[in-house]
């Protein structure tokens, strides 16, 4: 499964309940999830990249008043259970909503470049 | 019966014992060597990432930036930010908040996190531009 199955399949949950997608939402909807990542090699042996590192970002929107750690608690939860590592979570507060970026890492060792 | 033979132990005692020793001037000419790829990888990756600002004369990846080294309990630090503001209208917005928003996103704009990249790509680089100044001073006490 790559990383962006895994990403839409673990924050597509019932106990999560948003809509999910990836880099960018342009819609009206008030509450949603976005994700996005980018991908570096890594093992490198015999002239090819044995594995890959994703460098993921998974954005939590929701309007201002709202309280939202119960959700980003779930979000967390899922990421861990996906094998990606604990995220950090940033405050990136807009004039508009409030936004939420949980960074993580996820690796995939089965992953081969190609000569590098 | 195999013998094992450990050289230069004491060597490597004193070494560690001298790293303890560090005067700041050293670690602030490192941390100067390694603000300089750092520098050079968020530029690199900004410009891959297509990070601009479309209302400025002014390319924000051309006002990167780092402060002066300053001492701290465990070494010292030096921040890599970005100088300067863009104005428009009678609004200010600072370049670094600019960056901000590359990196994170927001409503509508997919993020661009081109700092953290860099941060990961360049680690190796940075760490042997450290390395280097630390390795002379280290030959040069012990000599």
């Amino acid at each position: 499964m790559s990383c962006a199955e895994r990403l839409q399949s673990c924050l597509t949950t019932p106990e999560i309940g948003l809509p999910v997608f990836p880099k960018k939402y342009t819609g009206e909807l008030l509450r949603y999830i976005v994700w996005n990542y980018t991908t570096i090699p890594d093992l490198h042996a015999g002239n090819v990249a044995n594995a890959a590192r994703y460098l993921v970002q998974v954005h939590y929107f929701l309007p201002d008043k709202e309280n939202p750690n119960p959700t980003l608690e779930k979000i967390c939860k899922a990421l861990v259970g996906a094998r990606f590592t604990s995220p950090e979570i940033v405050d990136a507060a807009e004039e508009n909503g409030q936004h939420y970026v949980m960074e993580c890492e996820g690796t995939d060792r089965g992953y081969v470049y190609g000569d590098c | 019966m195999a013998t094992v033979e450990l050289e230069g132990f004491a060597e490597l005692d004193h070494m560690f014992q001298q790293l303890g020793n560090v005067p700041f001037d050293v670690i602030a000419e490192a941390l100067e060597e390694m603000a300089e790829p750092t520098e050079r990888a968020v530029r690199e990756s900004g410009l891959s990432m297509g990070v601009r600002d479309p209302e400025s004369r002014v390319h924000i990846l051309d006002n990167i930036t780092h402060t002066k080294p300053k001492q701290t309990s465990d070494g010292g630090t030096c921040k890599i930010t970005f100088k300067g503001s863009r104005t428009r209208g009678r609004k200010k917005t600072r370049n670094s908040e600019i960056a901000f928003l590359n990196e994170y996103g927001k409503r509508g704009q997919a993020a661009r996190p081109f700092i953290r990249q860099a941060a990961e790509s360049s680690g190796p680089r940075v760490a042997e531009a450290g390395a280097r100044v630390m390795e002379k001073w280290i030959d040069d006490t012990t000599k």
